[in-house]
């Protein structure tokens, strides 16, 4: 893989780098607990709102790190995540419609626009929570060791395999968009209201899980960072920069290439499972192709390679948008391609990396 | 000098569409010997060592290591894994690793991958690390990225990298290309220092000076065909291997 | 290409022979009517509509008879009356002859001559028995009409009231039709009519004429013959098995020719679409995740000509996809090469980071586009040209406006293949792109090269925007689904290489339009990513690769 202008690519390396994200992190598990801890109308008190705000972000982040663990450190692009994420997104909404008709009684509308009468047998394996999340995870499994399997025995590599992940994003997009699949359609999946036994319309309930989805996040951060730290780490980053010479060196590389692609097709999956429940709704918008390079540029802009750079990305660019969707919407699409471009071309290693340089220039003088 | 055949090729075809890049080539490789490959650019050298490294299938004939195992269908990993060590013409060491960790790398041979995450590297493998890191000269820059090292420096790592795995045979592919004089001066000795009873060296090279040092043997390849073998004075007063040098 | 027209006329000359000769006997009374009619026959027949519904029949008959009749003067009049009689301007006196109302105040119904005493008597208003008369008749009488469209559109009426039809009047129609659209209608609507006939033999023979002349159409007029008369004779059971069998051979080949027609219209799409993106990928390594928004733009460019032509110059309006070629061609040629020197040029052997800020540059134009034309889909008005289609067989219809993108895009696709192999600009570009330090060592200018190119390919993008503004919906957003389909020509093509698009092109089309129908978008986009994946596994560069071994 080619250089950047200032430096080589970077192995991942040592301590200095827990900071910001540890950090970013704590904030993220104590934030949602101001809004328990304070009453409404305390200067301290976080609304409901920024605090599911924070529980999104999580989920962004936790993507994020799934992305750069296979890009930054692997060299594999793929264009693809939401595929991932919309499975884990999807099984968890099947899971929510099974709970929310043992509680309520009622078929979701979709189904009943379909004609059913019945709560449908393919979607009742999801019922178990346990059983869910590991379905999730298999299936994102599945379906990414089939893919993996397919394009790294092929041979196919950077560019041609992203543009494929797009196309297989897309085709999944039309798939879920069909209103006769039984899956939504373009309406998505809604109307949850329990999650284990705990009523998802309640401020508690959303607050456990906005500061649930920080602790994964830190606890996927430091596993994610200690399989990079490992042999296993080098050689994905040997793979990244002369895979032809690992091969040579006795390493079969498509596996290594597998394993971590899957990984990273779990952990994204796991994202999907924290997201749902939190905005309350799932639909085919989420695997569209758009956003699936989205994740791409939160990793770039915040430093790829470098596992706190996707966070501090995905971080900076989710509060962003938030903000300005809500202040000037159609600003956003241009605040993003220009921050995008000015990444792209100028800041090669991403906000991160600057830090990282204005740290080692600061060293020096 | 062992009389064991560490590389085996009979009858080897090599065609690319129309174009016939190794015809009919016959060589045997020993173990102890040092071979250097000579020839003009396009004789076939480097699709000779891709055959051997499984990184091209030849259309037809043998090849094979120890006479046993078949490299025509092997792939690459698994070649390597075999003991066959390739050093590229281009300088090929991972530059965004120190050099401490290439040679990890390298000493894992590929085995064990998922157990590449929990195992560290037992004594053995560090102790051979050392005494690579020694032999390549490099234990002061052991902890120096790869990328930093000089262009000598980095080929001399890769020849480590491939030291570490105990290799039956080293293929070199222009092992001083793009090297100064004392830089040349040092990998003649350690070319030199790598012969065993265990292993067999291949050298590909256009420095004839540096091939006189260091080969037992010179096979002249020219548009994929072996032209002459023998000696490097042999070769030298070659009627037929001086017309195909200074003639067309 | 066999029409639906040639069975019928070729084998039956013998019997339209015969007709000609029946319709000799029929027609004498009616060519004989060369005098016009005494004002008292007319009177009469307008009276007998305004008092006796039994005779509305008869009286619409003689004036239909005057109307095709070889009196113009009858013909006026008998238009105008059934005119007038539709348009409830027939006020029936009691006292004194029927008069017209027009604008002016009211004329004789016979002879037009203004009457002067006040009528104040409302005007008849046609009950639903002569309301539907009044329509036959008026379809009567547009067979003869001297406009072919008027005349087909009455055809059609005939044959779906087949069973009230006049049959000499029809007959007559069909001597004098040379159109074969309207002779065909013609026949079938007799030949229906033949089916309900009361003699076997006549049966027989449409049954066998409706098997010459298959269409969806006739094969339900047999299905519901076969289902309605369970106890038909074994000639009716023999004729109408073999029937029904060459309709569906002639139905099935029509079916096939439409899913190759359909694929070749699709293939043409991929070939345009992916035109420039070839150029640029195989050229400057470049991906673009911007061309699906250059086609964009240049659909729109279109838009704005077609509105300018409508406000400023409507005369000139049809010609909007001609003028919008140039235009948009160059507004996106110079946004491309604007993107290049801005963008892309710092880039350059960072294909991923490319990627990237080209989508930037898309959400932008994207949302630029949404800005200023708003959202939703923007409606193109088919230029009058090529409204309408031919059916070329039973069962294949095709559009005029599918036609000419194809043709459009062959022709935009032969212009640039000949730009890239005759001219010094291509052969720069080629030679730039198989060895580009060896070109530069001869002291061409590469990266001016790399500029042109790069507006070359962003110009050819908004000439597909432009053929698709007539066979594909426009919006802001329409450039993602065409974008990646263009990426999978190029990957499987090869890229830099025309050939290679074209022949990919092909492939992918026709390969999505025989499993789309049956299985679904999705099911063919999947199969379009296995074939590519299954054939880059053989060939790494594409199946026509532009950069050698070297």
């Amino acid at each position: 893989m080619p250089n950047s202008v200032f430096s080589p690519r970077t192995p991942f390396r040592s301590a200095s780098r827990i900071g910001l994200p540890a950090l970013l992190v704590c904030v993220a598990f104590v934030l949602p607990l101001f809004n328990a801890v304070f009453s409404p109308g305390h200067p301290l008190h976080l609304s409901l709102f920024v605090v599911n705000l924070v529980g999104q972000i999580m989920c962004f982040a936790l993507l994020a790190l799934a992305l750069d663990f296979v890009w930054g450190l692997l060299g594999v692009l793929s264009l693809g995540h939401g595929i991932f994420f919309g499975i884990g997104g999807y099984v968890m909404g099947f899971h929510l419609l099974n709970s929310a008709y043992a509680d309520t009684k009622v078929l979701p509308d979709f189904m009943q626009f379909m004609g059913w009468s019945t709560f449908p047998a393919a979607l009742r394996p999801f019922a178990d929570l346990p059983m869910a999340l590991l379905l999730g995870l298999v299936l994102a499994v599945l379906v990414g060791g089939v893919v993996g399997l397919a394009a790294f025995r092929s041979r196919i590599n950077g560019v041609y395999f992203s543009i494929i992940t797009q196309a297989l994003t897309y085709a999944l997009m039309l798939l879920l968009f069909n209103n006769d699949l039984g899956l939504g359609g373009n309406n998505g999946l809604t109307g949850f209201t329990l999650l284990a036994g705990f009523n998802l319309a309640h401020e508690s309930t959303q607050v456990a899980l906005a500061s649930l989805s920080a602790v994964v996040l830190a606890a996927v951060f430091f596993l994610l960072r200690r399989l990079a730290l490992s042999s296993f780490g080098q050689a994905m980053v040997a793979v990244r920069d002369d895979e032809a010479r690992l091969r040579f060196l006795g390493f079969r590389t498509d596996r290594i290439k597998l394993a971590a692609w899957c990984l990273s097709a779990a952990v994204a999956a796991l994202a999907g499972m924290l997201y749902v429940p939190q905005v309350g709704i799932i639909n085919p918008g989420i695997v569209s192709p758009t956003l699936s390079v989205e994740i791409a540029v939160w990793v770039a802009i915040g430093g790829r390679g470098t596992l706190a750079g996707a966070v501090l990305g995905a971080v900076i660019l989710s509060c962003l948008k938030f903000w300005l969707s809500a202040e000037i919407p159609s600003a956003w699409p241009f605040v993003l391609a220009g921050i995008t471009l000015l990444i792209t071309v100028a800041l090669q290693n991403g906000l991160w990396g600057g830090l990282q340089q204005l740290r080692a220039w600061k060293a020096v003088s | 000098m062992s009389q064991t055949t560490a590389l085996y090729i009979n009858g080897l075809n090599v065609r690319f569409g129309g174009f016939a890049a190794i015809t009919d080539l016959t060589l045997e490789i020993r173990y102890g010997e040092t071979r250097a490959l000579i020839g003009p650019n396009g004789a076939g050298k480097t699709t000779l060592m891709d055959v051997i490294t499984g990184k091209t299938r030849p259309n037809s004939g043998e090849v094979f290591l120890d006479r046993t195992l078949d490299l025509a269908v092997r792939g690459e990993a698994e070649i390597a894994r075999s003991g066959i060590g390739r050093k590229f013409q281009k300088p090929s060491v991972f530059e965004a690793l120190p050099v401490a960790q290439n040679l990890e790398l390298a000493v894992r041979r590929g085995l064990g991958w998922g157990a590449m995450v929990m195992s560290r590297l037992s004594a053995v493998q560090r102790e051979r690390i050392d005494e690579v890191l020694v032999t390549i000269g490099l234990q002061e820059e052991r902890q120096r990225k790869a990328a930093e090292l000089s262009h000598g420096q980095k080929q001399w790592l890769e020849i480590g990298m491939l030291l570490v795995a105990e290799p039956k045979v080293l293929l070199l592919d222009e092992p001083v290309a793009g090297m100064t004089e004392a830089e040349s001066e040092r990998t003649v000795e350690l070319i030199a220092s790598l012969r065993s009873p265990a292993r067999a060296i291949v050298v590909v090279e256009h420095d004839m000076e540096f091939v006189g040092r260091v080969a037992d043997l010179v096979s002249v390849l020219h548009e994929g065909r072996l032209l002459g073998e023998g000696s490097m004075q042999a070769v030298r007063t070659n009627a037929k291997v001086i017309q195909v040098y200074l003639g067309r | 290409m066999k029409s639906l027209f040639e069975p019928l006329r070729g084998t039956a000359r013998w019997r339209r022979w015969f007709q000609h000769l029946m319709l000799a006997c029929l027609c004498g009374p009616l060519l004989q009517a060369q005098a016009a009619m005494p004002a008292q026959e007319r009177s009469s027949i307008v009276a007998s509509i305004c008092t006796d519904p039994g005779s509305y029949r008869g009286a619409l008959d003689r004036i239909v008879q005057a109307v095709v009749g070889a009196s113009s003067e009858d013909a006026a009049w008998g238009k105008t009356l059934l005119e007038r009689l539709q348009a409830v301007a027939v006020i029936c006196r009691a006292q004194g002859a029927p008069v017209f109302k027009v604008d002016h105040g009211v004329v004789d119904a016979a002879t037009f001559e203004p009457v002067t005493e006040a009528v104040d008597e409302l005007p008849m208003v046609p009950t639903l028995v002569l309301a539907r008369l009044l329509k036959t008749s008026q379809a009567e009488i547009e067979l003869f009409s001297p406009d072919v469209l008027i005349r087909r559109a009455a055809a059609q009426r005939m044959s779906q009231a087949y069973a009230q039809i006049n049959e000499p009047l029809v007959r007559l129609a069909l001597s004098k039709a040379a159109d074969p659209e309207v002779i065909a209608t013609l026949e079938l609507a007799l030949a229906k009519r033949s089916l309900a006939s009361g003699s076997v033999e006549v049966r027989v023979e449409a049954i066998r004429a409706m098997g010459k002349a298959p269409s969806e159409s006739t094969r339900s007029l047999l299905q519901k013959y076969q289902e309605d008369r369970p106890d038909m004779s074994a000639g009716e059971r023999a004729a109408l098995t073999q029937s029904l069998s060459q309709i569906d051979r002639a139905l099935e080949v029509g079916k096939a020719a439409s899913i190759f027609f359909s694929g070749l219209s699709y293939a043409g799409v991929l070939l345009i679409t992916a035109l420039g993106l070839s150029i640029v990928f195989g050229l400057l390594g470049v991906i673009n995740l911007a061309h699906g928004e250059f086609i964009m733009i240049g659909a729109y460019a279109t838009y704005v000509v077609e509105k300018w032509l409508q406000a400023h110059a409507p005369g000139w309006f049809d010609a909007y996809v001609f003028l919008a070629i140039p235009f948009a061609f160059l507004v996106c040629a110079l946004i491309g090469i604007v993107l290049e020197m801005t963008i892309i040029r710092h880039l350059y052997k960072r294909p991923l980071e490319t990627l990237l800020a080209t989508w930037a540059v898309s959400i932008a134009l994207i949302k630029l586009v949404q800005i200023l034309f708003g959202s939703q889909n923007v409606e193109f008005i088919t230029p009058s040209f090529l409204q309408g289609g031919v059916q070329l067989y039973p069962g294949f219809f095709v559009t005029w406006n599918r036609v000419f993108a194809i043709a459009l895009g062959l022709v935009i696709f032969a212009t640039a293949y000949a730009l890239i192999r005759q001219t010094r600009f291509g052969l720069l570009i080629r030679a730039t792109t198989q060895r580009r330090d060896t070109a530069r060592a001869l002291g061409i200018p590469a990266s001016s090269i790399d500029r042109l190119a790069f507006g070359l390919g962003s110009g050819l993008a908004g000439l597909a925007g432009v053929v698709l503004t007539q066979i594909a919906s426009v919006n802001p957003s329409m450039g993602t689904g065409f974008v990646i389909d263009a990426f999978m020509v190029v990957v499987l093509g090869g890229a830099g290489s025309l050939v290679g698009t074209a022949v990919s092109s092909l492939i992918l089309g026709e390969v999505n339009q025989l499993i789309e129908p049956f299985h679904g978008a999705v099911a063919a986009k999947v199969a379009v990513l296995l074939l590519i994946v299954l054939i880059i596994q053989r060939r790494p560069q594409g199946l026509f690769a532009l950069k050698t071994r070297g």
